[in-house]
């Protein structure tokens, strides 16, 4: 069953019925224009207590899915894990969840008890469409909802391009190094970043060229940094490098030396040159993710 | 007006992580321990500026942990903040963020508070919980992934900035509420030794875990939580899986497959 | 009270204060300053609004009035991030300490008071080019004319002098009377005749400032002097008896940054197929560095602890800052071998260790001196 809450669904509505769904239960209504946990929370536990017999509920470990489940939890009685990158059946019901924590430097497997609520890390988990689903979509009633949750009005939304996320706290870096070349190279750098939602970093060398500002410079004398994704890009791992991002839990490493000692640290080596490769990373990922190419 | 925060003692960031021999959690021994973690201190520094900007009576600062945590409280109150409470657990419990979230509520419901501040998260468990729960369990509103807030007294609203994917939502919200930090409008503030000094005199209370636990016992919902079943380390790494490849694009699909199905960090 | 070994939590707030502060503003700084010998005023401006500076001015004067134990914790974590700062920053404690010592509570009030309430820096004059480690036979004339003093002479290697705006100056009446003419003068910049020499191009610690400090007929009033006619040879030697601990603290914080370098860099690096830890040479040199280190850092602690409860510890404090000074010196040439050729090279960061810790077998009392003293207390209590 798939719960949609908001104002002005029907697009939302259609999207996901070509996933085939049981049902689809659409609470469309104008006071939840904007988001409120309270207010989503009390659809949300009425749509639940609808059903005959909830097993789990699962939200994408955005901001607000973040944001709802642990006030779902307490309204529902039950129990709360985010950001899950696996989930499976708990022997008596509930589930077991895998969950990154410290930054993705470790995973903890926590067992939740009836009725999980759960998001979901975007991205771990593959979502097929099942062509031909006749799902009909249900409009679920709204109701009475707490005057907290109305009272929030959203004044305006901007948004916000190429926003790169502060290095040490960005759960993806491209960082590039000597092998890029030249500073007018690092645009497919943050070609790449743009496409991943990721930081960019630069080695020590690049800094001190002049290349990249100092607030880039990862590493001894630079930051040190445990993105979940660290691509180095044209680095070829000198000590002082490595000790700024070697606790970053999967490690990219794409240069042309097979020798460079980055390869001992990385997860993944590309031997190639950054510059041709890089534009090809670019153009796979923003395809998969439905972006434009930059 | 009264604020109260919620801070977490947690792993320096830069620690070497070690499991426990119980398999559940890191081995705390050698461990440093602190709270200038990003969201802890950035709500930290926010509750003292609303203190600023609004005159609040008090900001009172709040833990749950052990014996240790009160460094936490120590370095909050140096900063600025008046008074501290903390909710003393034993060294090697390993509480669930609901469990958490019931005890602080209990605690908070006897307290006067206009303003809950929290972290987005905690740096160690980085379970984002207590915000939102917090809201329930007391019976407020609660907003999360704020990066601005400014509250209005006489109309008892907070006119607040939100992070929301791909931007930003400028928006109000009644008060008293609970409010979970994604970052602050200005770095934390550094407490000066005059400070740390003087913070040595402001009162902080202990809360035994049995006080807490039966102040929690009338707050809604059940007291259910999860349990961890295991903690695991990467283990060391051992070298690159090297991507074979012809052309620039077989390397990128290679790689991306690799990092969307094995790595999963895509 | 007992022993412990262990920190307060009020110690360890104070270190964690110090060590964010090293960690966060002076190490990203330290490689540039100590390069290009640039005096980082912002940081120590900074060091000033958090209160790490006047460490030893009692608060009604508006310091921070630690224990020298916390001085020497807060010393450490601001050394482990650069040495040469941190005498920068320590110098106001050795300038002001005179006027701890010796000051009438009218001169603290008139002289310590303004100079603690804003960012100022001073600096200790008592060295001069004929000789240091021989205090008593100093050469600065003190002549008294009426209600003042002139002075004339010159002072040497002293930190801050450029920057600096009071000086605490010791001179003579007549250079015959050795220790007993000796008189302790505070003097600000801007008296007429009193000028700064050229800024020394020093060997380590690039990131202080040290200067000449010329005097020439330079009036300085009698309510400047401190204690009476002849009491500055007293007051000077109770000033380094209390300041010598933190140069065993500041030697321990070089020691330790470049123990961690040396540790990470060896677990990182590898040889015949292994990490260089791994190796029967390196992991000794991993081990005695570490026994050194703390050694020093107990030596130190225990010094400063005797201060504390009141004791005057010219031994211990003399042990402390010898130990500690020749000890940093050998655990930054085993770190520099660690790192092997990398070590030498300017870019990486265990080279200016040693040059840092060299100063400290130097100042404040030559580590020569300190054996004297160490002999000479130690045999007492023999004769």
């Amino acid at each position: 069953m798939v719960g949609l809450l908001g104002s002005g669904l029907s697009a939302a509505a259609e999207a996901v019925r070509a996933y085939g769904p049981d049902r689809v239960l659409v609470a469309d209504d104008p006071r939840l224009k904007a988001f409120s946990a309270q207010g989503y929370s009390a659809v949300a536990a009425k749509m639940l207590s609808s059903l005959p017999e909830p097993r789990a509920v699962l939200a994408p470990a955005t901001a607000m899915g973040r944001e709802l489940l642990p006030r779902l939890a307490i309204e529902v009685g039950g129990t709360v894990a985010p950001d899950a990158t696996d989930v499976v059946p708990r022997e008596g019901g509930g589930l077991v969840v895998t969950r990154p924590v410290f930054g993705g430097r470790a995973t903890l497997v926590v067992e939740l008890p009836t009725i999980p609520c759960v998001s979901l890390r975007p991205n771990a988990f593959a979502a097929e469409k099942s062509p031909g689903a006749s799902t009909k979509t249900e409009p679920f009633p709204v109701g009475d909802l707490p005057a907290t949750a109305t009272s929030v009005v959203v004044e305006k939304t901007v948004v916000t391009r190429g926003d790169t996320p502060e290095l040490t706290e960005a759960p993806i870096i491209v960082s590039g190094g000597r092998g890029m070349k030249g500073p007018e190279n690092f645009a497919l750098v943050e070609k790449l970043a743009r496409v991943l939602g990721a930081g960019v970093g630069a080695s020590r060398a690049v800094v001190d060229a002049g290349w990249r500002p100092a607030s880039e410079q990862v590493g001894q004398t630079g930051k040190t940094v445990s993105p979940n994704l660290y691509v180095a890009c044209g680095i070829s791992g000198a000590i002082q490098h490595l000790v700024g991002m070697s606790s970053s839990r999967c490690i990219v490493a794409i240069n042309k030396d097979p020798a460079a000692p980055i390869f001992k640290v990385a997860n993944y080596g590309v031997v190639g040159d950054a510059l041709t490769i890089l534009p090809a990373l670019t153009a796979t990922i923003a395809r998969s993710k439905g972006l434009p190419n930059p | 007006m009264d604020v109260i925060v919620c801070v977490k003692h947690v792993p320096d960031a830069e620690t070497r992580l070690r499991a426990a021999s119980s398999g559940k959690w890191i081995d705390p021994d050698g461990v440093k321990f602190t709270v200038n973690n990003t969201y802890d201190e950035a709500a930290a520094e926010e509750a003292l500026r609303l203190k600023e900007k609004c005159g609040a009576k008090s900001v009172r600062v709040i833990t749950v942990g052990p014996a240790r945590a009160e460094e936490a409280l120590r370095y909050v109150l140096s900063m600025g903040a008046d008074e501290a409470t903390h909710i003393e657990t034993p060294p090697d419990a390993q509480l669930d963020p609901l469990t958490i979230s019931r005890l602080l509520a209990g605690v908070i419901k006897t307290l006067p508070h206009d303003i809950v501040m929290v972290g987005k998260q905690a740096a160690d468990d980085e379970a984002g919980v207590v915000g939102s729960a917090l809201g329930a369990l007391l019976g407020l509103p609660s907003y999360a992934f704020v990066t601005e807030l400014n509250p209005d007294a006489t109309t008892k609203t907070l006119k607040m900035r939100r992070y929301v994917e791909g931007g930003e939502e400028h928006f109000n919200g009644p008060f008293p509420a609970v409010v979970s930090l994604l970052k602050g409008a200005a770095d934390p503030r550094t407490p000066t030794l005059p400070n740390i000094l003087k913070a040595r005199k402001k009162p902080l209370t202990k809360v035994p875990l049995a006080d807490a636990q039966a102040k929690a016992q009338a707050l809604p919902g059940a007291p259910v939580a999860g349990t961890v079943r295991s903690f695991v380390l990467p283990p060391p790494k051992t070298g690159a899986k090297m991507v074979e490849f012809q052309t620039p694009e077989e390397a990128a699909e290679k790689l991306v497959k690799l990092l969307r199905e094995e790595a999963k960090v895509l | 009270m007992p022993i412990g070994f262990e920190l307060t939590p009020d110690q360890k707030e104070l270190q964690t204060l110090a060590s964010k502060f090293a960690r966060e503003e002076m190490a990203p700084r330290a490689s540039e300053c100590d390069k290009k010998a640039l005096f980082p005023e912002d940081i120590y401006r900074r060091a000033f609004d958090l209160g790490l500076m006047n460490l030893n001015v009692p608060t009604e004067y508006g310091g921070s009035g630690l224990a020298l134990l916390d001085q020497c914790i807060i010393t450490e974590e601001l050394a482990s991030a650069c040495g040469g700062m941190t005498t920068s920053i320590l110098a106001n404690c050795l300038a002001i300490q005179p006027i701890n010592l010796g000051g009438s509570p009218e001169q603290k009030e008139r002289l310590l008071k303004p100079f603690c309430s804003s960012y100022h820096l001073a600096s200790f004059g008592l060295t001069e080019p004929s000789g240091g480690s021989d205090a008593a036979a100093l050469k600065t004339r003190a002549e008294r004319r009426g209600n003042h003093y002139v002075l004339n002479g010159q002072k040497c290697f002293i930190t801050n002098a450029p920057q600096a705006s009071l000086f605490t100056i010791f001179a003579t009446i007549d250079p015959a009377k050795r220790d007993k003419g000796i008189c302790a003068f505070v003097v600000p910049r801007d008296t007429p005749g009193l000028s700064i020499g050229k800024e020394e191009d020093k060997m380590g610690q690039r990131a202080s400032s040290t200067a000449t400090v010329i005097m020439e007929d330079v009036k300085v009033p009698l309510e400047n002097m401190l204690g009476k006619e002849g009491e500055g040879f007293r007051i000077a030697m109770q000033t380094l008896d209390s300041t010598r601990t933190p140069i065993g603290a500041l030697a321990v914080g070089i020691a330790r940054a470049a123990l961690e370098q040396a540790s990470k860099y060896s677990l990182q690096r590898t040889s015949f197929g292994k990490k260089i830890a791994e190796h029967q040479s390196i992991a000794a040199k991993i081990a005695n560095m570490t026994i050194e280190l703390d050694a020093s850092r107990l030596l130190t602690w225990r010094a400063a602890w005797l201060v504390d409860q009141g004791h005057r510890a010219s031994l211990e404090s003399s042990i402390a800052k010898c130990f500690s000074s020749d000890a940093a010196m050998r655990i930054c040439d085993e770190a520099i071998q660690i790192f092997g050729g990398y070590g030498y090279m300017r870019d990486y960061p265990v080279e200016k260790y040693l040059r840092d810790a060299k100063l400290c077998q130097i100042y404040e009392g030559a580590n020569e001196i300190q054996r004297q003293v160490i002999a000479r207390e130690f045999l007492k209590r023999f004769a």
